[in-house]
């Protein structure tokens, strides 16, 4: 309902001529890797877009998405749906300007895993689905934006001296081109980002069944965050707070019967004070991105969302002209982690699912957490080819996950994409859990 | 005696300098060809931008672009945002030119599918505009002082041959400059009367020739300046060849500052 609200406020503000409409066709296949070759996944998706454009601080945008897909996990299932990815409206003047609707909004710079991506949901229902295509937008009131471009003094000291014999200090009005540009946001609460049930939901582990109950969390609280962010000359800036939820949804189980658990979605609070930081060099990239989560437990008993800091360093370096080597090392912390309230709790059984549950599959398994990941890019825009190699290694936990990938693009508006994804860990580890979704894949993309 | 001779010289070069210094003084040349096409500011709705491939195949891409020369210099700031092919719609390059600066020119690109701005590293600035035969650098403007430049004569015009052009040999100063630019040393043919481009030639270290461009359809503004409607590149190494061609434009609009920041470039 909200979404055709969203929908009637755009369309009732704009002329028919000035609409452009466009769109794009996905066809997915998984196949496993293992066993007998097994269909794992088929997606299809269809995206039609409408965008309104009046000069440079005029625009509406609506993107509609009907999704069909058929999964054989443990057991089939299909299903066929349409969602609103994103419709807003983005109206401005020279220094400010006011962006409303259901926005894909990211902050940080890192890619892969970002801590302060605070206001998008992920679906994580697909392995290896597009980044673009995993993005869950928030309804969000308003996001008001002020720019700011000033003067600085930049002083150089030359090698003139006055008459006196001083040394000659001389300083240049410099105009810095940067934008000193808080955002404050106000969210209208409800998180729109279906819960990463492909490893837990419907399948069978260790001989425990679980199911997932879809509850379609609601908030009804409004999330509020602010950053302010500078951009120098070859670097920027941002401090940012928040206060809102956890956009990836946490487990709640709901009951144990024999050997069947049953799983429902539960939105967490957070309050989140983070940093980021991008620094471009003649050969390199360095970014940083640091969020400081505090507390907000209380409402659910989980240890691992008790404060914490959770960092991405990025080291991007351009090899040649066309490949690209991006490291990315990531470090959790939770001082107040307790492993031993975990293993206390199994006196309720229910407590101690709910947090075993939630301890693999968001990788907080101990007090500090350490993955690296890394990818090698072949990306040359004059090339019809393209190839990526993604790696993501837990230190800490020694699972892992590779994931390479092999692109052509035959015409302007059609991509054709070949990968693999492989996923092994030791027992009790994320990639563990989930390394049946091995697979190999074929992608089609086709845009219109 | 000795005196009177100096100071016979010194008012011969004075005089040779009035007569025909400013005409041949390199550097003012380079200024002066800088500042003809540094129109205040230009939006051109229809920009497009055509290369081949290494497969032989040609391909245009469409976008709109914002120009603003500030006042009181020649640096400028360039917003672009692509329209066409389908598969880069929405993708912007923000292009800050700062001149002195240590750091040089900034570059940033905004790729929709990840929502997330880029910044391109300085080299990178050497390095291919959208996959064409156009490096950054060639669609930014060179300071004068930080190239040595060098008057070598006067000749016919290589593209409208029906004037004369000055050329004039520019070698980076630096490293830095060296790598930003892409060339050891270029040449630039300089239109007589208007001080526009002309002709251009890069070099690289072993003083090859790499690169050539070639301006055309340049339309005078009512301030002076030049708007050129036709760039082509040709790069010699890898044999493919880009053009640059202004469809539709406007000069002397109203565009504010804050157009060429994050929030623009993030919704194109």
């Amino acid at each position: 309902m909200k979404s055709f609200f969203f929908i009637f406020i755009l369309i009732f503000q704009v002329k028919a001529e000035d609409l452009e409409f466009s769109g794009r066709f996905y066809s997915d296949y998984f196949q496993k890797m293992e066993g007998n070759g097994d269909i794992l996944t088929l997606l299809n998706e269809m995206w039609l877009t409408s965008d309104y454009k009046n000069g440079p601080y005029g625009r509406g945008h609506v993107t509609l998405i009907n999704q069909f897909s058929e999964r054989a996990t443990d057991s089939q299932s299909s299903s066929n749906q349409i969602h609103l990815r994103e419709a807003y409206w983005f109206i401005g003047k020279e220094n400010w300007s006011l962006k409303y609707g259901k926005i894909i909004h990211r902050w940080g710079k890192s890619e892969i895993y970002n801590p302060l991506d605070l206001w998008i949901g992920q679906d994580l229902s697909y392995i290896v689905m597009d980044n673009e295509r995993q993005f869950r937008a928030a309804p969000t009131l308003f996001v008001f934006n002020w720019t700011k471009n000033h003067h600085t003094k930049r002083c150089t000291s030359y090698k003139i001296y006055s008459r006196r014999g001083k040394k000659i200090k001389k300083c240049k009005e410099y105009k810095i081109d940067t934008s000193l540009s808080p955002f404050n946001f106000q969210l209208v609460g409800s998180i729109d980002s279906p819960i990463n049930n492909l490893a837990l939901s419907n399948i069978e582990r260790d001989g425990y069944t679980f199911n997932f109950q879809e509850s379609n969390p609601n908030t009804k609280t409004p999330e509020f965050g602010t950053r302010l962010y500078y951009m120098g000359d070859s670097f920027s800036i941002g401090i940012l707070a928040f206060k809102g939820f956890h956009h990836q949804p946490y487990f709640q189980v709901e009951s144990i019967s024999g050997k069947t658990i049953t799983l429902s979605d539960k939105i967490i609070k957070k309050t989140t004070f983070g940093l980021d930081y991008e620094h471009a060099f003649s050969n390199s990239i360095f970014r940083f991105d640091l969020a400081y989560n505090l507390s907000e437990s209380k409402d659910y008993d989980i240890s691992q969302v008790n404060t914490h800091i959770d960092a991405v360093m990025t080291f991007e370096f351009k090899i040649g002209q066309n490949w690209r080597f991006l490291f990315f090392p990531n470090f959790k912390y939770f001082p107040k982690y307790d492993k031993q309230k975990i293993i206390e709790s199994q006196s309720d059984p229910i407590n101690y699912a709910t947090q075993e549950t939630n301890r693999i599959h968001f990788n907080e398994t101990e007090a500090q957490i350490t993955r690296v990941a890394s990818a090698l890019r072949y990306e040359n825009e004059e090339s019809d080819f393209k190839f990526q190699l993604i790696s993501l290694y837990n230190v800490t936990m020694k699972d892992y996950m590779i994931n390479s990938e092999f692109s052509f693009s035959p015409t302007d508006f059609v991509d054709l994409t070949l990968g693999s994804v492989y996923l092994k860990g030791p027992k009790g580890t994320f990639f563990n859990l989930i390394q049946d979704l091995s697979s190999f894949y074929i992608k089609s993309t086709l845009w219109f | 005696m000795i005196n009177g001779i100096k100071i016979k010289i010194i008012f011969l070069f004075f005089y040779c300098n009035l007569l025909y210094g400013n005409d041949t003084n390199p550097d003012l040349l380079f200024s002066k060809n800088i500042r003809s096409g540094k129109v205040r500011s230009l939006h051109a709705k229809e920009v497009h931008l055509t290369s081949t491939l290494k497969s032989g195949k040609a391909k245009t891409k469409i976008y709109e672009l914002w120009r603003k020369t500030e006042i009181n210099s020649n640096y400028s700031k360039t917003l672009s945002v692509f329209k066409s092919p389908k598969k880069i719609k929405g993708q912007g390059v923000l292009m800050i030119e700062r001149g002195e600066s240590s750091e040089g020119n900034d570059v940033k690109m905004y790729l929709p599918a990840y929502k997330k701005i880029r910044r391109i590293e300085r080299s990178m600035q050497s390095g291919s505009f959208m996959g064409t035969a156009f490096y950054y650098s060639d669609l930014l403007t060179p300071e004068v002082k930080n190239y040595k430049h060098q008057f070598i004569k006067k000749d016919k015009c290589k593209i409208e041959t029906k004037k004369n052009c000055y050329i004039v040999k520019s070698i980076p100063k630096n490293k830095k400059i060296r790598e930003r630019k892409g060339y050891h040393s270029f040449l630039t043919w300089i239109n007589e009367e208007s001080f526009v481009s002309d002709y251009f030639e890069g070099y690289d270290q072993n003083g090859k020739k790499i690169k050539t461009l070639e301006f055309k359809n340049y339309e005078k503004q009512s301030d002076g300046k030049w708007v050129g409607k036709f760039i082509k590149a040709i790069d010699l190494k890898n044999k493919r060849w880009a053009v640059f061609e202004i469809k539709k434009y406007e000069t002397e609009v109203d565009i504010n500052d804050s157009l060429f920041s994050e929030r623009t470039l993030k919704n194109p």
